[in-house]
This record gives C-alpha cells, structure tokens and sequence, in this order.
C-alpha cells in the first residue's frame, strides 16, 4: 500500500519519541552536554521529516538514524575550537566514512544502554551500592560512610546486586543469537 | 561484522563488564580484539572505569529528563481525555460528575540555566527557583488542598490559608499553611534540604520499614532528608543564608569543594569531571555572586586550587 507523507512523517515521529532518549545517550559520548546532544538529535529528525525519504524497513533505518546522528555530532566537534577530555581523543580516532569505527560506536552505546537499563531497575538499597561502587569507583569503606552502613552491609549488597544483575542480564543478546541459529 | 557475531560480542562485552568471562570466551574476545583498531578500542574503551562512570553519568542524565517529559505528557494527555469525554457526554456530567470531570489542567515550569525565575501560584503563593529546578502545579487548587511537585532549589513564600499547601519532594512531602522555607532537592543528590526561615511545617515520609511518619519543623530548622536511608535529621542552622540565592549571591558554610562546585556547573549549566580525590573533599566557607561571569568564578577557583581545576567545553575538571 502506497504510503502518504503523512504517513511517513507519522512513522518518523513515533520512531523519534521512542528512541530520542538513546540517540541522545549514544550524542553524549560525542559531545559535552545533554543540550548540545539534543539539539543534535531534534536537528537530524528535522532533517529527515523534511527529506522526502522513506524509512522502507526499520531496523536498517535506525541504523541509518544512529549514523547520521554520528556524522552531526562529528561535524560538530571539527567546527569546534575547545574539546574536553573524550572529545578530542574521539577526534583523533573516529572519522565520518570509517564503518568500523561507527559499528564498535554503536555496540559500545547498545551495551551500556542494556546494562545501566537494568542498574536502573534494581531494588534501592543495592542499586545505589552498585553504582557508587562499580559506575562511580568508590570503595567499600567510602561507600559505607557516606551512606552511613557498615562495610559488611556494602558488601552483601554489592553480591546481591551482581546476582541480580547477572539473573537480568542473562538472555539479554542471546535471543538475538538464538534466533540467527547460533 | 554480521548479525549473529554483533550479538555474540555484544552478549561477551557484558560478560566481560560483569568480569563473568570463562577462559573460552576470553580467548574469544582476545581474537575479535585482533581483528581491527576498532574492536581493540572499543574494548579498551569499555573496560576504562571513568570512562564507564562518565558514560553512567550521561545515562544517568538522559533518563531523569525523560522521564520528566513523559510525566508532563502524561499529565496533557488526561486533561486532554477529559476535555473529549466532556464534550461528548455533557449532559450526564452536567447532571452527575461534574465534580470529577473538572480535573484541572497541570502546568509545567522549568526554569532555564544562568537564570533565577520566580512565578506566582494561582493561590498567591510564590516561589524563587534555581536554575534547572522544575515546578508542576495545577492551574487552579483543589478546595480541600494546595498540591505541587517541585525538582531542584526553590524559596516558597507560601500565603496563609487554610488549606494545606503540600509540596511533593523527590521521596518525602512537604506541607504547610503559610510561611517561607527554601527546599533543596535534586534527583541526582542522595539528600534533600529543607531550610525553614519562619512559621512552621511538617516533613511527611515513609521510613525504611514504610511507616509513614510526619516530623514538625519550627523557624530556624534545617531538614536534611537522606533518600537512601529514608531517615530525616532535624537541626538548628543559621536557615536565612539558604535563600540568599534569591539575591545572585550563593552562601555556603563549610561545604566541600565538589558540593559548591556542583552548584556552580547546575547554575551555569556546565558539566562536573572528577578526576582526582585530592581535593573534591577540602571545605570552604564563603560567597559567590553568581551574576558574575562564569570565567571569574572558575579563575578565582583556579587560584585557589592552583593546577587542580580545569575548564573546556563547558565543563569543570577537578584533577
């Protein structure tokens, strides 16, 4: 059935509410703020509602979105004078054209999307060990002071909190690789 | 790369975060690093811890703003069903639900960075806020009583009525009659302020065990709400410096290095980087003028802390 520009501008804006918040997570590893990766990832669906392309099927299309979100956020930085620390580093190894350099990108935003996905959902108590212990690198003893627990509550929650994690990251990918008969 | 090998490595990544690969997959990894520049990047990349904590950090960040939209979406969208319900059965709401039908209509304010903004409620109560505070109330109170929802620093000068007027924190309530108070609550902060300058109010929340508790505060308390342990620590403090922001003028006694310059990056919208511990914990007491340049207060930080705090990109590096 042929397809009105309704229609698909329709099917972008849908696919644009539902995967703004990873686009601008996968931004943030490019550029300095949450600002910058927002405009960046409104500027590149304006862009597209405004082209009279056809997204024909999805998964390729948001692969086609993630990249030209990589582009802008490169462009970006090269008109740049001042880099932070990532920055300027990403400068030096990524370019616009190089595949390999977009898909490890992509993998590495996929990954730890999943993971802090389902940081997120663990119960309170461990979910704030976990992550001042292994995302921010406190230690056990720091942890415990400035939660005022004792460090033996820090560690029997830091094993909970990897059992769980472990339980939910499980199947996560394997479905994936199931279904490719792996 | 093809599919089936982008989730095979996708699913070892995870492994190897979770520091769960068997001596197979090690090898497995190893081979894939091999095979180019970027695979071996990528892995070195991800097995950086402050590069992971900074990447947590963006997460972090992108999620509290989504999920802040999708509660103003949500509370468009029932005011929106409402109205069509409204329409379309008139007569029987006229007669019977008219009282349920009337939900008022939820408005949103953010204010923007660099900027102090200040809004009257429709009860003529106002409210100061911070940069990057966000403030959701209805636009006209229910009879019985005066609900808000409030992220961020705000001063409340509340006007006396009868109705309480309830503020809801991130894990604890707030509620009032008349009086002024400054409440500090961010989402990405493990405690919460509530500094009372006069008058009286009750902290409202539910203890680690769930028992709902309500806590008086009289002129001259300072609440600090741990949300971690859900306890709530009354104390007495010189509360008027905590609203001195209203002025551009940020108070701060003994506080540590990394809480002030927190407040700064939030003020100016620039983000924090912390490398280095040496400093992050020192204490100042002291005062900025925040309608200063940003430059002026990052130099006099400089001086201070010679070679430990750097500045690029709108974003504050301790080191």
């Amino acid at each position: 059935m042929p397809k009105t520009r309704d229609d698909i501008k329709d099917s972008i804006s849908g696919l644009y509410e539902g995967r703004r918040a990873f686009l601008c997570f996968y931004a943030m590893r490019y550029v300095n703020s949450f600002q910058e990766a927002e405009d960046i990832v409104q500027s590149v669906f304006e862009k597209l509602l405004s082209s009279n392309l056809m997204p024909e099927n999805l998964s390729s299309f948001d692969s086609y979105v993630i990249s030209a979100v990589r582009n802008s956020c490169l462009n970006y930085l090269a008109q740049k004078k001042t880099h932070g620390k990532y920055s300027s580093y990403i400068l030096n190894e990524e370019r616009p054209d190089d595949e390999d350099g977009f898909l490890t990108s992509r993998i590495e935003a996929e990954v730890f999307w999943e993971i802090f996905s389902k940081v997120e959902k663990l119960p309170e108590g461990c979910r704030q060990v976990f992550r001042m212990s292994y995302l921010e690198n406190f230690s056990n003893q720091e942890i415990a002071e400035r939660l005022g627990i004792s460090v033996n509550t820090v560690k029997s929650q830091k094993a909970r909190a990897k059992e769980l994690l472990r339980e939910s990251l499980k199947d996560l990918f394997s479905i994936a690789a199931l279904l490719f008969g792996l | 790369m093809d599919k089936i090998n982008e989730e095979r490595i996708k699913q070892l990544l995870v492994k190897h975060l979770m520091n769960d690969l068997d001596s197979s997959e090690a090898r497995e990894i190893d081979e894939w690093r091999k095979q180019s520049p970027s695979n071996d990047n990528l892995f070195l990349r991800m097995s950086d811890s402050s590069y992971l904590a900074k990447r947590y950090r963006d997460f972090a960040q992108v999620v509290a703003l989504e999920t802040t939209r999708m509660a103003e979406k949500k509370s468009r969208l029932r005011y929106w069903l409402w109205g069509g319900l409204a329409v379309a059965a008139a007569a029987v709401i006229l007669l019977f639900v008219i009282p349920y039908a009337m939900k008022p209509k939820m408005l949103t304010f953010s204010s923007p960075n660099k900027d102090i903004a200040s809004l009257v409620l429709p009860d003529g109560s106002k409210v100061w806020m911070k940069a990057a505070s966000t403030i959701t109330y209805p636009e006209k109170f229910k009879t019985e009583s005066r609900d808000i929802s409030f992220t961020g620093e705000g001063y409340f000068e509340v006007s006396h009525s009868e109705e309480p007027f309830v503020v809801q924190a991130d894990g604890f309530k707030i509620k009032v009659t008349g009086t002024k108070f400054d409440l500090k609550s961010y989402r990405d902060e493990s405690t919460a302020l509530t500094a009372l300058i006069d008058g009286e109010v009750f902290i409202i929340y539910a203890d680690s065990s769930g028992v709902q508790r309500e806590e008086k505060m009289v002129g001259g308390d300072l609440s600090v709400f741990d949300k971690t342990s859900r306890s709530n620590n009354i104390v007495k403090a010189n509360t008027s410096i905590y609203s001195s922001w209203i002025g551009g003028v940020y108070y701060f006694e003994s506080e540590t290095v990394e809480n002030i310059l927190r407040e700064v990056c939030r003020y100016y919208g620039f983000n924090l980087i912390i490398d280095e511990n040496v400093i992050k914990d020192k204490i100042l007491s002291g005062r900025l003028k925040m309608s200063e340049s940003a430059d002026s207060i990052i130099l006099a930080f400089q001086e201070y802390f010679p070679g430990h705090i750097s500045f690029e990109s709108n974003t504050i590096i301790i080191q």
